[in-house]
């Protein structure tokens, strides 16, 4: 069960204040996957690093099984997984050897981490190339490589960010097929993307965030009878044009409305 | 994708990633498998090969050529050989006639050469120590009556060759200023060259270097060829020059000698003078004797290329990770960020020993290669033992300056921003680096704690054989503390959000008004503030200095220049930044409890302060030694009463202005009024706190033209209960009273110190407080202090 809990957080820029984010709840249910959109600066990113524990919250927390980022921070972090186009490798170390080296720091027995690695070589085709040196690996492969660094301490829950960004039409299928496998395996999902078609093809549930709030939040034909769009990209217009209003809807941490 | 066999892999492993079990690996092993990630990842990388081989490869053997051409030209001549020297002389007489003059000068010098048995030798070097050639050779019975063995004039080359050592440390002794001692050829294998032109000028014939010196003879009216005023022309810039003056010279005083015993001899007299035999001897100190600036410069030389070595590393696993995009994934691991750079510690101090390492075997090889090691150590050479050990410092030096650099680095969003931070820091290390070569510098006292200077120090000391155990142990321990405190530091800025997300410096928040008010000043702004506070003390305490004006007068630009300083430059640049003068310096009245408080400690705190002065006196005896520790304690004393005696020409009511009212309300203004509510704003009060009490201190310490470090410990400490009180009082004007109170007390007591001491039971100057009054004053103080933390802390509006 993993859920977010009224985040908040402020910048300070230029001597103004910032709301980046502004009591952001909502829920993931295991082997759905949620997508979290908006336009540039709604808050989708600082979210994301608020759940991952890179930013800490000014108020407000993520709970993953029952465990609470502001009171073991640790925890949440054993439990997440995260995947994002901006995320490098190390040039000089090979696949193998990055594999190995968060196998470890995510608490893995050594045992343990031969196996892990050889079955995500397989899953994700980095098997050729395993021992190579990252710096000599294409755009793809070092995605591919991304994706499989994520997946080493099966985490219950995965964010991803833009992960396709930068992708061919063959890598971008890498991902899809990546996500299906983790909803099979009953992982929850949160994707955060612009690329609104991939996101109705790809999510179960979407959270629209604009302006640091959380506005809309459902499946597709529950946004429909909100908004009265018929899609995403329609959606996304309208909320640009309004000015900014309350939530609408009191999310509750179970995702009901 | 099959995932069959990554399920069968996942359904392997307990649903819950990293149960606790695994933490039973162990943290040790952990750190040590980071560090090797961290280690692989800065090895193979082409650059690091480079800066860790080719530099000693080419460095070493460049120095060492540089090093032996300097020693040349500084002795004239390879140390081996023997100098003749070239004398230029003016004189009346013909050439012939100043040939016989110079057989009759060798002739004499033959005499002075014959000695009864049992006495040195003149021409014999006493056992490793520097003889002055004057005083060398007893002058015992001058008289020839063959008993003494005719020593020849000339050695024979196999002397020449067995007194090679001798040669180099006579060289090296010349460098230093002391007078060599080869063996020299005799007057006249020299070469002698009389002046024919009338008005030729001396300088430039000596600038030229033609001539090692000019004999100036200027005869006698007689003309039976005695001479008076016999003047020896050198140029100073030339050792060489110096050398051979004062060598003639020395043959002179001989000539003279033997003249002397012969004139006594002939009146019927005892021919011995007053002082037989005079020489130098000195006695062997352990090991080499030879102490000289050159045993200073090998570890500053490996200090550097230390340096050299760990920078690349440094940068390339901090500012790196953020620049190749790896910083975020390493922080979103469940690990802590210490680990993560104790591991990256470990990464830049191996390839920093590396470095160390090569550069040490390319530096022996070189010495021994090129035969440096006699001339630079001294007798003893290079031995084992020695190099191991300064090897171990080096160790130390480089896992503390490695800390040093990741704490900069981590600051870092990008190689080019790490490399700006960087270079003030190298720089800033070449200072003690150059002060550690100067040979009155020693290890001792508060310098034995001074990072980089303790290390090179006990570096030099132990090539020297002249280790003490206790500072070197003060070193030692000093310097892995600061490396501690510098990794933890560099844990705690490793990756936050400001390093992670941030935009990076800009000028705007200094020199921009912010569009709004603001309550508190940005720590930037405080900061800034701060630095600029530095240099502006250290003039105006300067200019202070230079006022020629009496007591009173200097007591009111005391005053003036305080107030400048603390409190209308602070107030200039908030008003500038619009910060609002109530709430950003903390000016609103407080409640009336801390105001007691602050009455209360400020009356009670002033014996804990001087025993902590008095402790730090004690700290410096143990350090270095009861004598000098005294000496010392002696001489601060002696000043001090210097300025009382000043003091008390002026009127108490200026004293009060200059030490009580404006410094308390001044630096309150300051360091408890921006600098401290600034920093409220970013960091947990204790850290707000630290931070303005050890600005205080190092303030107070550096107050004086000469670094006052017993004030550095009490003041902090003051400052510690000054910054506790404002912060929860929210106010400064509690620490204010305090301050006040305090400096008055203090002043007080030393104005009517006099007067006071007449009084009963009052302690005289230099006796101790009495244990009762400190007694009494630590549970008034103790009172106030627990006044203080029960008080609750209410926040204060602005209005």
């Amino acid at each position: 069960m993993i859920s977010a809990h009224s985040l908040c957080k402020q910048f300070q820029s230029d001597g103004r204040v910032i709301q980046a984010v502004d009591q952001v709840s909502f829920a993931v249910q295991p082997g759905e996957v949620y997508g979290l959109l908006g336009p540039n600066g709604a808050g989708k990113t600082t979210t994301m690093r608020m759940i991952l524990g890179l930013i800490k919250p000014d108020s407000g927390y993520a709970e993953i099984d029952r465990f609470r980022s502001d009171r073991d921070p640790d925890e949440i972090k054993r439990r997440v997984g995260f995947v994002s186009a901006s995320a490098g490798v190390y040039q000089w170390l090979s696949a193998r050897e990055i594999l190995t080296f968060f196998a470890d720091v995510y608490g893995l027995e050594p045992d343990e981490i031969e196996p892990r690695i050889a079955a995500l070589g397989e899953l994700l085709s980095i098997s050729p190339f395993l021992d190579q040196r990252c710096a000599t690996l294409s755009t793809g492969q070092r995605q591919r490589v991304n994706l499989a660094r994520a997946l080493v301490h099966d985490p219950p829950l995965m964010i991803m960010d833009e992960p396709t960004l930068g992708l061919d039409v063959v890598g971008s299928q890498v991902v899809f097929d990546y996500i299906s496998l983790l909803r099979q395996q009953g992982k929850a999902v949160i994707l955060c993307t612009h690329q609104l078609e991939q996101a109705q093809r790809v999510c179960d549930r979407f959270g629209l965030l604009f302006r640091s709030r959380l506005i809309h939040e459902g499946t597709l034909n529950e946004l429909r009878s909100q908004t009265g769009q018929a899609d995403l990209v329609e959606m996304f217009v309208e909320l640009i044009k309004e000015p900014a209003h309350p939530s609408q809807n009191a999310i509750s941490p179970s995702g009901k409305p | 994708m099959s995932d069959e066999k990554f399920s069968k892999s996942v359904s392997s492993a307990p649903a819950a990633p990293a149960a606790s079990a695994r933490r039973r690996r162990g943290r040790l092993s952990q750190i040590w498998r980071l560090a090797t990630k961290e280690l692989k990842e800065t090895l193979r990388d082409r650059r690091t090969i480079v800066t860790l081989i080719a530099m000693p490869l080419i460095v070493y053997p460049i120095l060492s050529i540089a090093f032996r051409t300097f020693l040349l030209n500084n002795l004239g001549s390879a140390p081996a050989e023997r100098i003749a020297y070239n004398f230029a002389v003016k004189t009346d007489l013909a050439p012939d006639e100043f040939q016989v003059v110079l057989g009759q000068w060798s002739e004499l010098l033959k005499l002075a050469e014959r000695r009864p048995p049992g006495t040195n030798r003149p021409d014999q070097p006493a056992a490793g120590g520097g003889a002055d050639a004057g005083a060398a050779g007893s002058a015992g019975a001058g008289d020839t009556a063959g008993t003494a063995p005719a020593p020849s004039p000339t050695d024979s080359s196999a002397d020449v060759a067995a007194k090679q050592p001798a040669e180099g440390s006579a060289a090296l002794k010349s460098l230093t200023g002391q007078p060599a001692e080869p063996k020299e050829l005799p007057l006249g294998e020299h070469k002698w060259g009389l002046i024919e032109q009338p008005d030729i000028d001396f300088e430039d014939l000596l600038a030229s270097g033609q001539v090692n010196a000019v004999l100036e003879l200027k005869t006698t009216v007689s003309r039976q060829r005695q001479f008076s005023d016999v003047v020896i022309h050198v140029n100073d810039n030339s050792a060489l020059s110096r050398r051979s003056a004062r060598w003639l010279q020395a043959q002179f005083d001989q000539i003279n000698r033997v003249v002397l015993q012969a004139m006594v001899r002939r009146a019927g007299g005892d021919p011995r003078l007053a002082i037989s035999a005079s020489e130098i001897r000195s006695t062997p100190s352990g090991g080499s004797q030879v102490a000289n600036q050159f045993t200073a410069i090998i570890p500053l030389v490996l200090v550097l290329m230390t340096i050299t070595g760990a920078v690349y590393p440094a940068i390339d696993l901090t500012a790196g990770e953020r620049e190749r995009g790896t910083l975020e994934t390493l922080v979103a691991a469940p690990i802590p960020r210490l680990r993560i750079l104790v591991a990256k510690l470990i990464a830049v101090l191996t390839v920093a020993v590396l470095t160390a390492s090569l550069n040490v075997i390319g530096m022996i090889t070189t010495i021994w290669a090129f035969r440096l090691d006699t001339l630079l150590i001294g007798e003893g050479g290079l031995t084992l033992a020695m190099m191991s050990k300064v090897f171990g410092l080096l160790i130390l030096f480089a896992a503390f300056f490695s800390a040093l650099l990741l704490v900069v680095t981590s600051f870092a969003r990008s190689f080019k921003e790490a490399q700006a931070y960087l270079i003030p820091i190298i720089l800033l290390s070449l200072g003690p680096g150059l002060m550690a070569l100067s040979p009155d510098l020693k290890l001792a006292g508060p310098m034995a704690a001074c990072p980089l200077l303790n290390i090179l120090l006990l570096a030099r000391d132990v090539l020297q054989d002249n280790v003490q155990l206790l500072p070197a142990a003060v070193a030692i321990f000093s310097t892995v503390l600061y490396g501690l405190l510098a990794i933890s530091l560099a844990a705690s800025i490793f990756g936050t959000d400001n390093i992670l997300y941030g935009s990076g410096g800009s000028w705007k928040e200094l020199f921009v008004p912010p569009m709004q008010p603001a309550d508190r000043a940005t720590p930037n702004l405080a900061l800034f503030c701060l630095l600029l506070l530095f240099p502006v003390n250290f003039v105006l305490i300067g200019l202070l200095g230079r006022l020629e004006a009496d007591i009173s007068w200097r007591l009111l630009y005391t005053s003036a220049f305080t107030t400048f300083a603390f409190c209308l430059i602070p107030l200039f640049i908030a008003r500038y930044q619009r910060v609002r003068l109530l709430p950003g310096f903390g000016l609103s009245w407080p409640s009336a409890a801390y105001l007691a408080i602050a009455v209360i400690l400020g009356i009670s705190l002033w014996p804990l302060v001087m025993s902590l002065i008095s402790g730090w006196h004690e700290i410096i005896k143990l350090v270095s030694g009861a004598e000098a520790g005294t000496a010392w304690r002696e001489r601060i004393v002696a000043f001090s009463r210097e300025q009382a005696e000043q003091f008390r020409a002026a009127s108490p009511g200026l004293i009060l202005l200059a030490f009580s009212l404006t410094p308390a309300f001044c630096e309150e203004f300051f360091f408890r009024g921006l600098l401290q509510r600034a920093l409220l704003t970013k960091r947990s009060a204790w850290q707000a706190i630290l931070f303005s009490a050890v600005a205080f201190g190092a303030f107070h310490t550096l107050s004086g033209s000469v670094a006052a470090f017993d004030r550095l410990i009490p003041t902090t400490v003051m400052g510690l209960v000054l910054g506790w009180l404002a912060f929860k009082a929210d106010s400064i004007w509690p620490g204010v009273i305090l301050h006040m109170l305090h400096n008055a007390i203090v002043g007080f007591l030393a104005y009517f110190q006099p007067q006071l001491s007449r009084l009963p039971g009052f302690p005289g100057e230099n006796d101790p407080l009495p244990l009762w009054w400190s007694g009494v004053a630590l549970g008034i103080a103790g009172l106030g202090l627990w006044l203080l933390s029960r008080t609750p802390r209410r926040t204060l509006s602005p209005n």
